[in-house]
């Protein structure tokens, strides 16, 4: 079986990333909320919601919005809200990709920077590839896959 | 004008409803209900952030800004020596070390100078505290 996808963009992740002491398997960088400066997620698919880590909630200064969320975590439960951010990802090879993303923003968050399915992950086409450490994306096609 | 009592509690128990389908993972629910709930009360700010944030992600290929980099140097250089710095953000670009410091105020002001005529991507990674 041969299959072939079109993608718009790459960047290389980065495996096996340290953060004090969580390590990140599948470190992706991106753009978020701010085109100052790039920071490493944690790439999640098991993740229910995006997660802003409380350090890049601090850097973002985002004030609290909306009303507050609750969720339960493989560290226990926190509270926050979510927020809509942009996350761009800047290509190596390739066009940009901006995903006008939705996080759970949570003060208290222990955690790294999670990308997580809903309102991220779910609305476009991504792919890794290990040997080169590689994170393909592309908008969605609908209907593309001939499912 | 000023919405009757009886509005301001039904906006407030749309909220609620949405929030308890949130957080029983019932979102695909939630998402189709909050544009609707938004609409009957327009007047409720927690209704309307709850419609947009709840929206499927918009996805648009984006151009401009600093330009795409590898970042290895950047990485080898946290690995090696972040945590030396507990509690500190850190600001790098390449091989170059922009800001180490525990107040995000004074590394965002290093970046802003540092992004001044150079339009290369900086990393920005927290280093967190040592734990006892």
């Amino acid at each position: 079986m041969r299959l072939q996808e079109d993608y718009l963009g790459a960047l290389q992740y980065e495996a096996s990333y340290p953060v004090g002491p969580h390590e990140l398997l599948v470190a992706v960088p991106g753009y978020i909320g701010t085109p100052e400066s790039l920071a490493y997620t944690l790439l999640d698919t098991a993740a229910e919601w995006c997660v802003l880590s409380a350090w890049l909630a601090r850097a973002l200064d985002l004030p609290p919005e909306g009303c507050t969320t609750r969720l339960e975590t493989r560290f226990g439960l926190f509270e926050g809200w979510l927020a809509r951010l942009p996350l761009r990802l800047r290509a190596n090879v390739g066009e940009d990709l901006t995903v006008e993303a939705t996080w759970l923003v949570v003060p208290e968050w222990p955690g790294p920077t999670v990308l997580g399915w809903r309102g991220c992950l779910e609305r476009f086409r991504w792919a890794i590839d290990p040997d080169d450490e590689a994170f393909y994306f592309a908008p969605c096609v609908r209907g593309d896959s001939g499912f | 004008m000023i919405e009757p009592l009886s509005q301001i509690d039904e906006a407030q128990q749309a909220v609620e409803h949405l929030v308890r389908l949130i957080e029983t993972h019932k979102v695909d629910e939630a998402r189709a209900l909050a544009p609707d709930y938004a609409a009957r009360w327009s007047a409720s700010r927690q209704l309307q952030h709850l419609a947009r944030v709840l929206e499927p992600p918009k996805v648009n290929p984006g151009t401009g800004g600093p330009s795409g980099r590898s970042l290895k140097n950047d990485v080898a250089w946290l690995r090696e020596h972040a945590r030396e710095h507990p509690g500190c953000y850190i600001a790098t670009r390449g091989d170059e070390v922009i800001a180490i410091d525990a107040s995000i105020d004074r590394v965002k002001e290093l970046v802003r100078a540092a992004r001044e005529g150079d339009p290369r991507a900086i990393l920005l990674h927290y280093e967190p505290p040592s734990e006892a």
